[in-house]
């Protein structure tokens, strides 16, 4: 197993050593205050999110451990040339398969995967969009296998969020943790917003664009960071019901009558966002959307039907993609993914449930999963049973053991398993801001960071150099 | 500015000022020392009534009017009047509109929601007093930290649409204050300005001591007392018109019609149209007022 901090033979990481130097220093119980005041913080300024299913309407704040991700100058440098090839060949499939489909013909993916995906949106078919962008936001979800490589597990192309938690754990760190800053130099992120928006503002054909953000409402669970963003740009937060279509344009009703909007920075799934053409029951979006994006007089970010491009079914495909398009290597691997609709690939799996990670191609968020090494005898035949009746629904992989890096519990570092998402904007050029969010497992052993299912968060630091960080 | 957020701002606002105000009655009504002869029971339901909740109250704890029942009834009770209720009310109107807001103004409701969940209930002046603290703070942080710009000016006509609405249901009261006690007429007057926190402008005002004819011509006419009425409406025909050329008219013409009566009437007009009906004009116009600002802004057509 890879530790961020510790390099397991007993030293530590060269770009922790100040930081573990200061732990030392700090007197006991000053992180556990610290973790208090930060608590109460969150609190008042409402960081929150809110859980479906149980106290509904509940809001709960993501626990913010205060010992920061740390990622040195020369791995960030590595890690953003692998995202922007690696998002740059993902928008360029989907422009291939919502236009000619060269990537079909010449065999490297399946008609029926593209086609048959429930993903996949008839209504994006042969439509233009500016510089050929489709996923303007994404969050590429990464993790550290034992061998101390990076691994994409997931590219999330729809609607990603927890890019407020990013900048939020670092005001919190900063404003928590001064002396910190001045003995690292660490990169700044507080950037994101106008980089956002500058991404927005390329995605309208309209030179001076209204933007405005397109909320389901506050009893979403992103709602904070919903408004958050809306207010760090300077933009409108809208609701469905603020928005309507007149000669197929998209107008909100202000105080002072109509105004056009050129820009929607949606936060509501594909299938709510016009009930004319897509789930007839929705109350959030707006009727008509489609055919005023269909004729160009409004941008969607991101756009529809995104969501072929980070199925599960699709992911092993990526490595090819980058191949296809780019002509190059990809710089960042992918886990190892056994498709099972492949007999051979199914039999394997079948013998090796207790070894794998087996996941549903359409799930998402942790949901309907299989963790082998940790899973009852009885949750595997069930698995089995499943999996023989519908094999092209599941993908198994290597369970890989995600890197640990401490948390502050007891008075001590503990361990415990993390991934990275960094946020990738895509417009006219790409854009990207160092780090990400970090999530982490806060029980013990659990590799599940899912902020909906028990993870917390850490502050993510890239040191801007190395050499004046204690690093190589 | 969406219609929709001018809206929550405005009501956001009102929902504040109606919490203060609901506690402001609670304490002027049940001021220790305040001489009472008469019924007491009736004495507790006036705050009840003022707010028009006497009948909900009746379906919760019968005819049991006690000190307890009422101040429970109106501070932490899920009824639409209790101070709980305007404070989730205000809180989610300021979550749903937090990037209009500066993040302290947020922060200021937000905590005084958060308090008052984990408040442990000692007295009404405790509560009284905190609560009044927490207002300060959050109008301070309007005043302070936000530019005076469409959302500061929705705000502030919510906090003075319903300022106006609260002193005009105090006076109303008033024919049922009389009627309770023989004791002198002082007393009355001292807790009626009391309960609109007006009491020691009074004092600075007037020679006079409070009586039922300075009193109501100070509460309703007097142009610089934050709480009158006349000064609530100008201030509200001040926002209306600082709306821009594009202002809708009905809400301006409602405004000037009531300011007509507010600048220029004094306490024969009162008398000629009695005191009651003239009272209840007053409040319709209010009410007016009201749903003419929201047909021009809010209401989506």
């Amino acid at each position: 197993m890879f530790d961020e901090i510790f390099d397991g033979e007993g030293g530590c990481r060269s770009h922790y050593s100040k930081y573990l130097d200061w732990l030392k220093s700090c007197p006991s119980g000053h992180l556990q205050q610290k973790m208090i005041e930060a608590d109460l913080m969150f609190r008042r300024i409402g960081i929150t999110f809110a859980v479906y299913g149980e106290d509904e309407g509940a809001e709960r704040l993501i626990p913010s451990d205060p010992v920061p991700r740390i990622i040195s100058a020369k791995e960030w440098e590595f890690l953003e040339r692998g995202l922007e090839q690696r998002v740059t060949a993902l928008n360029m499939f989907l422009h291939d398969i919502y236009h000619e489909g060269h990537i079909i013909k010449a065999g490297i993916i399946p008609a029926n995967k593209i086609y048959q995906n429930a993903q996949f949106q008839p209504c994006m078919m042969n439509l233009d969009l500016p510089n050929n962008i489709y996923s303007q936001i994404c969050g590429v979800d990464l993790i550290r296998g034992a061998d101390g490589n990076y691994y994409v597990l997931e590219d999330n192309l729809r609607v990603p969020s927890g890019v407020s938690y990013m900048l939020q754990n670092r005001r919190m760190s900063q404003y928590l943790f001064p002396e910190l800053f001045s003995k690292y130099q660490v990169a700044p992120v507080e950037h994101y917003p106008a980089l956002l928006k500058q991404t927005l503002e390329d995605c309208s054909f309209s030179h001076t664009p209204t933007i405005a953000v397109l909320t389901p409402g506050p009893y979403n669970s992103a709602y904070y960071e919903h408004a958050f963003l809306a207010k760090e740009m300077g933009v409108e937060l809208v609701e469905g019901r603020d928005l309507f279509i007149r000669d197929n344009k998209v107008w909100m009703h202000t105080i002072y009558g109509d105004k056009q909007v050129d820009v929607l920075y949606r936060r509501i799934d594909d299938a709510f966002l016009d009930p004319l053409v897509l789930n007839p029951n929705s109350y959030l979006g707006v009727p008509g959307l489609i055919n005023a994006y269909r004729a160009g007089n409004v941008a969607i970010a991101n756009s529809l039907g995104t969501g072929v491009a980070d199925d599960k079914s699709i992911y092993p495909y990526v490595p090819q993609m980058i191949k296809f398009y780019l002509d190059q290597e990809p710089i960042l691997q992918n886990v190892p993914t056994r498709i099972l609709s492949n007999p051979d690939d199914l039999k394997y799996t079948l013998e090796n449930l207790d070894k794998l990670v087996v996941k549903e191609v359409h799930g998402a968020g942790g949901y309907g999963m299989l963790i082998g090494p940790t899973s009852t005898k009885a949750e595997r035949e069930r698995f089995a049973e499943i999996l023989k009746n519908k094999p092209e629904g599941y993908i198994a992989q290597p369970t890989i053991s995600l890197s640990t890096c401490g948390i502050w519990l007891d008075e001590d570092l503990t361990p415990r398993h993390i991934d990275l998402r960094p946020f990738v904007l895509s417009g006219s050029k790409v854009r990207i801001t160092p780090g990400g969010l970090t999530r982490v497992a806060l029980t013990k052993g659990s590799l599940v960071v899912n902020s909906s299912q028990g993870g917390g968060t850490k502050d993510t630091w890239v040191l801007s150099e190395d050499s004046q960080n204690g690093g190589v | 500015m969406l219609s929709r957020t001018a809206s929550n701002l405005y009501w956001m606002a009102r929902y504040l000022e109606r919490a203060e105000s609901t506690v402001r009655l609670l304490a002027a009504c049940f001021r220790p020392g305040l001489p009472f002869d008469g019924e007491i029971t009736k004495l507790y339901a006036l705050p009840l009534q003022i707010q028009g909740v006497y009948e909900e109250f009746e379906e919760v704890f019968g005819d049991v009017v006690t000190f307890e029942n009422v101040v429970q009834f109106l501070i932490s009770s899920n009824s639409r009047a209790s101070v709980r209720s305007c404070l989730e009310a205000a809180r989610e109107n300021a979550r749903s509109e937090r990037s209009r807001l500066s993040s302290e103004v947020w922060e200021s409701i937000n905590q005084t929601w958060l308090e008052f969940q984990e408040m442990q209930y000692r007295s009404l002046n405790v509560f009284t007093d905190w609560l009044k603290q927490r207002l300060f703070v959050f109008q301070g942080a309007v005043q302070i930290t936000m530019p005076v710009a469409l959302s500061v000016k929705f705000i502030s006509l919510g906090t003075f649409i319903e300022s106006a609405d609260q002193t005009l249901r105090v006076l109303e009261a008033k024919g049922v204050l009389r009627s309770l006690s023989n004791q002198s007429d002082y007393y009355h007057w001292h807790m009626l300005l009391k309960s609109v926190s007006s009491f020691e402008a009074f004092q600075e005002n007037s020679a006079a001591s409070p009586s039922q004819d300075s009193v109501f011509e100070f509460l309703l006419f007097n142009p610089t007392l934050p709480r009158s009425v006349r000064y609530c409406i100008s201030q509200v025909e001040n926002l209306l018109a600082s709306l821009g050329v594009e202002t809708r008219i009905a809400p301006l013409k409602s405004t000037a019609n009531l300011l007509v009566k507010l600048r220029f009437d004094n306490m024969n007009d009162i008398l000629e149209c009695g005191q009651n009906e003239y009272i209840q004009n007053l409040q319709d116009e209010v009410l007016q007022l009201g749903e003419a600002i929201n047909e021009g802004y809010f209401t989506i057509t």
